[in-house]
């Protein structure tokens, strides 16, 4: 099936940040050496605002995991992979009411998730091929595939009338256990090419954890003030996205870190200036983290390195007009998946806890020029 | 323009039918404009903020809160439908908007997820408690939910299901149960499902959750364990699903699913969730419009009603043409749509509707506005609305209860509607129930609260309806723990014989462990009855039911849950030839002083003797004949009978009728007896009960007149008419002759209890409460036999003072009470224990002090004898009952403490305090923090280490008679009391009984 057009032409609206940036705020913004300027893709517009979105993640290629309502008015989700050129629909049983893709990988592969009539179900998908439902623990009814390495390997979660257990996936589709802290349900949320899965482990709270290639589980830790954590993601060299979670209002309800496993040490990232509240979502080799924050203008998209620390990627793109308020994923030439909104004229830019609803959501690819 | 040119055809249809504005082309019922028709839209308030979530609170206030639009949802308030007025309530501390939402069984509301940014939900939960107006935080859910919906489950759990945790993970796959009885969350980890936002959820007859979209599928989640969904069937309409349709359960287990999906659909189809297999979708008729972002109410009356929404497509497509605001009203019985009248504001996203206790359907919101309206259904238009005089605010499920109406004759069907919660087209808290099988008397209806899956325990508005027209709603609450109806006790009867032959009369029940639904039996057949107090009933005994001599059993009977039939009294029936007299009333003419009345009771002057004798308190006029000629001042009225032929005379019974504003009774009155052409009065005249001479605000009271043995050939009730109109009212009167003088004997009393039952040797002197019947002025009561000091409180009710000698020593002591002669005699005697000192048996030391109140002249509506603090009698939790308690109400104030206690000749040792506190009333009655002082040296000191249990509320709980037991380190002094800070706008306590005991 030939994949979807963007809604606006592609070519028309890709936008190079720094050229617009030199239209509207001269001087031009330069290029350091850890933060590049981007070209900003509008690859999507989210016009049934309504509805349960999925945006993950980006790989090497630039193409984006995700699923929400489109196309087909019987479903309320339909996974697909969107690339520059469109939509590429994932097929799945016409029978089913939602279904997402969660992640790919430089080799076409594809894991997510999709309702049966009872249960949702894990699936992997290769552009070689069909949709595979995933096998789950012995017993267990349902679960979620949230990532997949270059190796095939994906990790998730199989439930049941056991809890929610962390588990991985071969390429052959083989299912394996990856044993919680004790007494706690557990989630596997990420997955490098080396087999380290990180993810949750929830006993009273939420516990960090990291599954190293797949071995036993070890409790990252969290933040002093901080009860709880979560760790999203983590690169080759060992570097964890997450946050410390906290129990109350900002600035202990969540915050940014990064654990560096092989140093055995985390880092509260901060939050954007006038913000309490942060969230690491996804980290790369070089080091880049991506995620959302709280500021003095409302929840904006940030990128952090170690030597810049957190900016608002809006101040890095300057798009006139336009809101980015996730990072949602790096890829590993440093291009950004981000969502974001137009600005409405009427719209105040300071102070708001909400944006309004009635505002479409675009999806941006923020690709990455040193 | 287009849409202003079609409002202004309709506002004036008729002329413009003239002028041919008919050729406008538009829906043309629209243009009918009939209120009784179409209904009727107004402008309600202009709330501060365009409300995303609004609530129907126990109190009949309305809860909202905001979202979208920068506005944080963390600011709810409430509005006062009877004010008018916006108040700020408590925070929960974070946004709830998007949250979901409904009432817990116990009226508190149960909040789950909110809002951090578009799709990003919070994993927060609370509970908003209104009578406390305060929230208490609940763990946290397992992930973020935003835009969840919650369900409330037969046991007082919830589940919740769906709502978006944030942009890279989606919704939230794991439903899950928060558990009322732990507070804690339990995971369906076998029932996960990827569901839409706020999806529409119902309790199924079967006792599992049904999913009825917006999907397509639709499906069962059983909520036991770690859960399990099953599909059950798809949608007829299949073509798209409904997002932001709407549905509701009209009926239990029957659902309406309508509108909804992209582009919008008119398209609206049910589903029957009782039938047996597998439950299948029916297409029903389509709605005149499509429409999106509409919300859909189901009325007192069963029909639903649908207001609002866009027929553009798009997510809320607001543009000119699109917004549809006509309503719509879908009859169940034929499953046709009648279009109603249009607003004036566009209801799409973010727009609410709900239904009011007064049968209006208010309509709020979508973003931008704060303009609310009213909407009329045309039942508002097709006749008077019945009343509710009284309800009670608790039901137990499926247990009999009774609703005074004074339109009981025409009360076809009875509704329940549950206390709306609604957002984005979803009522989270739907729950209907409706009755036909009603039990009717003068006073009122009898019905059975529902006990139905689909009805589960909380609040709902009650309606009464009459040939489709509602009442006003009573709030009352379905409640699983609402106590099981009692085995009665039937100590007395009064009258206890009547004359074979004799016109019927009301039999007086006293004992224990009445309600509303107790009816009074005579051999083994209901009587009408009348709920006077959970110790008497009343009963009409019709003359058919003493036609004969013999006897009857009367007992009283409570329906289940619970309840039983009580131990029968005797009712003798004597004779007619032993001289007891028959009714001389059939044989005579009537004659008045008015006889064409020009009032509202009967114009047939026959009722005074057609053998029906209402109920005391009935409100009929029309059972009764009245003497209202106009406004007039006659200084006599009379009524009566001539015969052709002498009679003798010795008795007249007379039921007076109603009394109105105006009058109705006599100021004073006699007997006369027609002889040689002249109204002689009788001699020896004695009225039983005594009668008023005045208003007693109680209507259809039988009165005995009996006098010395008289002939004559009329006989009338002649008096002083009262009230500014000057006139008298009868429901009946029955003459007799040739009875023996009544005998002036004091009767037999007969006691059934005494309070207390037990006291300390070596304790102070108390006061006993002596509860019987047949005692008087003249009646002792004796302690083993020696009088003491008695004090006459009620025929039924002594008080005698137990000096300490009596209890100096541990044994047993006869109680009896004594009438003297004429007549009277000794009743049967109560055994009271004397306690040994050293046998640890706390002791009351409440009678051996005096009663100490703030308010020492209270001018409520509670008793006014202080003593019923301490008089033993403990009425049910949730009675309504103001005369057994005493509140310390005197005027509106802002008193900021209240207390009431006792104080005592000697310094006594204390440790514990029992309090029952009585009404809660709607503006006070209630401590807002209470402590417990002891007087020291004059000085009054607070206790250390108090301990209540259960915890006092603090606040309104809506709940009456509430006991609380307060513990608290021992401690001395001359007297104790309550003490803290009144609640309610008139700052007052109320108190039913209050113990101290030194432990």
């Amino acid at each position: 099936m030939a994949s979807n057009r963007l809604r606006q032409g592609c070519a028309l609206c890709t936008l190079l940040g720094t050229a617009l940036l030199a239209l509207h705020h001269a001087p031009l913004l330069a290029a350091s050496a850890e933060m590049p300027v981007y070209e900003v893709y509008e690859y999507a517009s989210i016009e049934d605002y309504g509805t349960s979105v999925v945006i993950r993640n980006i790989n090497s290629f630039r193409e984006v995991a995700g699923g929400f309502k489109r196309g087909n008015p019987q479903k309320h989700s339909q996974a697909f992979i969107l690339t520059e050129n469109g939509f590429e629909d994932i097929p799945n049983d016409p029978g089913t009411d939602f279904s997402t893709s969660y992640d790919l990988n430089d080799r076409n592969e594809v894991v997510g998730a999709a309702n049966t009539l009872t249960a949702l179900r894990p699936f992997r998908y290769s552009r070689q091929g069909s949709p595979q439902l995933l096998t789950l623990l012995p017993g267990d009814s349902g679960g979620i595939a949230y990532a997949i390495n270059d190796q095939g390997e994906a990790a998730g979660y199989s439930s049941g009338e056991n809890g929610e257990q962390a588990a991985w996936w071969s390429r052959g589709n083989k299912v394996s256990l990856l044993r919680g802290l004790p007494e706690s349900n557990s989630r596997a949320l990420g997955i490098n090419d080396n087999g380290d899965i990180v993810g949750t482990s929830t006993t009273d709270f939420d516990h960090a954890v990291i599954w190293p290639n797949k071995g036993q589980v070890t409790d990252l830790g969290t933040l002093p003030g901080f009860t709880g954590s979560e760790a999203l993601s983590i690169s080759n060299n060992g570097n964890i996205a997450g946050s410390a979670i906290g129990t109350q209002a900002a600035p202990n309800f969540s915050r940014a870190v990064l654990w560096k496993w092989n140093e055995q040490t985390i880092l509260d990232l901060g939050a954007l200036e006038q913000g309490g509240d942060s969230r690491a979502i996804d980290v790369n080799d070089r080091g880049q983290v991506v995620g959302a924050s709280t500021s003095g203008h409302g929840g904006r998209a940030f990128i952090w390195t170690a030597n810049e620390g957190m900016r608002d990627l809006n101040s890095l793109v300057g798009l006139p007009g336009v809101i980015l308020t996730e990072a949602l994923s790096i890829n590993r030439q440093g291009d950004i998946l981000a969502i974001g909104h137009e600005q409405d004229a009427s719209e105040h830019d300071a102070g708001h806890d909400h944006q309004d609803h009635e505002r479409p959501r675009k999806i941006y690819v923020l690709r990455a020029r040193l | 323009m287009m849409r202003s040119i079609l409002r202004l055809c309709k506002r004036f249809a008729f002329q413009l039918l003239l002028i041919g504005c008919i050729w406008v082309p538009g829906p043309p019922l629209a243009f009918a404009g009939v209120p009784s028709v179409n209904g009727l839209w107004e402008k309600g308030p202009n709330f501060p903020f365009f409300p995303v979530h609004i609530h129907l609170l126990p109190n009949g206030k309305l809860m909202i809160w905001p979202g979208d639009e920068g506005i944080s949802g963390n600011d709810p308030r409430s509005w006062d439908p009877a004010t008018g007025l916006i108040t700020q309530l408590s925070k929960p501390g974070y946004d709830i908007f998007c949250s979901g939402h409904l009432f817990l069984p116990d009226g508190r509301l149960f909040v789950a997820g909110g809002h951090i940014q578009n799709s990003v939900g919070l994993n927060d939960a609370a509970i908003y408690d209104p009578a406390a107006d305060r929230w208490t935080r609940q763990p946290d859910m397992n992930l973020g939910r935003w835009y969840p919906t919650t369900q409330l489950l037969p046991n007082g759990d919830v589940v919740v299901i769906s709502g978006d945790v944030n942009t890279s993970t989606g919704a939230n796959p794991l439903p899950q149960v928060w558990q009322s009885a732990t507070g804690t969350w339990r995971n369906l980890t076998n029932a996960q499902l990827k569901l839409p936002l706020y999806p529409y959820l119902f309790l199924a007859p079967n006792g599992k959750v049904f999913n009825a979209g917006p999907s397509i599928q639709t499906r069962y989640l059983d909520t036991a364990g770690t859960g399990d969904w099953t599909f059950v069937t798809n949608h007829v309409f299949t073509s798209r699903s409904r997002t932001y349709g709407s549905a509701v359960m009209y009926q239990p287990g029957k659902i309406l699913s309508l509108g909804g999906g992209d582009p919008p659909t008119a398209v609206a189809e049910v589903i029957d969730l009782n039938v047996t297999g597998t439950p299948r979708w029916r297409s029903v008729a389509q709605m005149t419009h499509a429409r999106r972002q509409m919300n859909a109410t189901v009325l007192p009356d069963g029909q639903v009603l649908v207001t609002g929404g866009t027929k553009g497509a798009g997510f809320n497509n607001s543009s000119p043409g699109n917004p549809i605001f006509a309503a719509e009203l879908w009859n169940p019985s034929t499953e046709k749509w009648t279009l109603m009248e249009e607003a004036s504001v566009p209801r799409l996203y973010h727009s609410a509707a709900i239904l009011m206790p007064d049968g209006r359907v208010m309509t709020t919101g979508g973003n931008g506005y704060t303009q609310t309206e009213f909407f009329s259904p045309p039942y508002l238009f097709a006749g008077s609305r019945p009343q509710i005089t009284r309800a009670p605010s608790n039901v137990g499920r499926g247990q009999r209860f009774f609703i005074e109406t004074p339109d009981a004759g025409s009360i076809d069907a009875v509704s329940f509607n549950r206390l709306g919660s609604v957002t984005h087209t979803t009522d989270m808290n739907q729950g209907v129930f409706r009755t036909t099988a009603i039990t009717r008397s003068d006073s009122g209806i009898t019905i059975t609260a529902p006990n139905l899956t689909t009805v589960p325990n909380g609040h709902y508005m009650l309606f009464l309806l009459s040939k489709g027209v509602p009442s006003i709603a009573k709030i009352v609450r379905l409640d699983a723990s609402a106590t099981n109806n009692p085995v009665p006790v039937l100590a007395s009867i009064t009258p206890t014989s009547a004359t074979a032959g004799g016109g019927g009369f009301t039999l007086t029940a006293n004992g224990s462990g009445f309600n509303s639904a107790s009816q009074v039996r005579w051999n083994g057949q209901d009587r009408p009855t009348t709920f006077v107090s959970s110790t008497q009933l009343r009963a009409s005994i019709s003359a058919s039911d003493i036609a004969n001599a013999g006897t009857a059993q009367v007992t009283v009977f409570n329906p289940a849950p619970g309840g039983g039939t009580s131990a029968a009294q005797t009712f003798t029936i004597i004779s007619g030839d032993t001289g007891a007299s028959k009714n001389l009333a059939p044989l005579g003419n009537i004659i008045a002083r008015v006889p064409e009345p020009t009032g509202g009771g009967s114009k047939n002057i026959e009722i005074i003797r057609d053998g029906v004798k209402p109920a005391v308190g009935s409100t009929s006029s029309l059972q009764q004949y009245d003497t209202y000629d106009g406004a007039n001042t006659a200084t006599d009225d009379w009524i009566g009978y001539q015969f052709s032929s002498t009679q003798n005379f010795s008795r007249v019974v007379f039921q007076e009728g109603r009394h109105f504003g105006d009058g109705g009774w006599f100021t004073r009155l006699t007997v006369q007896v027609l002889q040689n052409g002249s109204w002689v009065e009788v001699s020896g005249l004695s009225v039983t009960p005594t009668y008023p001479n005045a208003n007693n605000n109680t209507s259809y009271e039988t009165y005995t007149l009996q006098f010395t043995p008289v002939s004559g050939n009329g006989i009338r009730i002649y008096g002083e008419p009262g009230g500014n109109a000057d006139f008298i009212s009868v429901g009946e009167i029955e003459v007799y002759g040739d009875e023996e003088p009544p005998s002036s004997s004091n009767p037999v009393p007969s006691l059934s209890t005494m309070t207390p039952t037990s006291a300390t040797a070596g304790g102070g002197g108390f006061t006993l409460t002596a509860n019987g019947s047949g005692f008087n002025s003249a009646s002792q009561v004796r302690w083993n036999g020696q009088d003491r000091s008695t004090t006459f409180v009620s025929s039924t009710q002594l008080r005698a003072a137990i000096p300490a000698s009596d209890i100096a020593a541990a044994g047993t002591a006869q109680v009896t009470v004594f009438n003297p002669s004429p007549g009277g005699g000794t009743s049967a005697a109560q055994i009271f224990t004397i306690t040994s000192g050293d046998s640890g048996t706390p002791e009351n030391l409440a009678p051996l002090g005096n009663i100490i109140a703030r308010v020492a002249t209270p001018t409520g509506g509670g008793s006014k004898d202080i003593e019923i603090i301490r008089d033993g009698v403990k009425p049910a939790v949730g009675s309504t009952n103001s005369l057994q308690q005493y509140d310390t109400y005197d005027g509106a104030n802002t008193a900021t403490e209240d207390w009431i206690g006792y104080q005592f000749s000697a310094s006594q040792n204390f440790s514990r305090v029992v309090f029952q506190e009585g009404r809660h009333f709607g503006d006070g009655g209630w401590f807002t923090n209470l402590t417990v002082q002891v007087l020291q040296a004059g000085a009054w000191v607070t206790v250390s280490d108090l301990s209540v249990t259960p915890t006092y509320p603090n606040a309104n709980n809506n709940t009456t008679y509430e006991t609380y037991n307060m513990q608290f380190a021992p401690v001395s002094g001359t007297a104790i009391r309550i003490f803290g800070e009144p609640g309610g706008s008139a700052d007052f306590i109320s108190v039913s009984e209050i113990e101290v005991y030194g432990e």
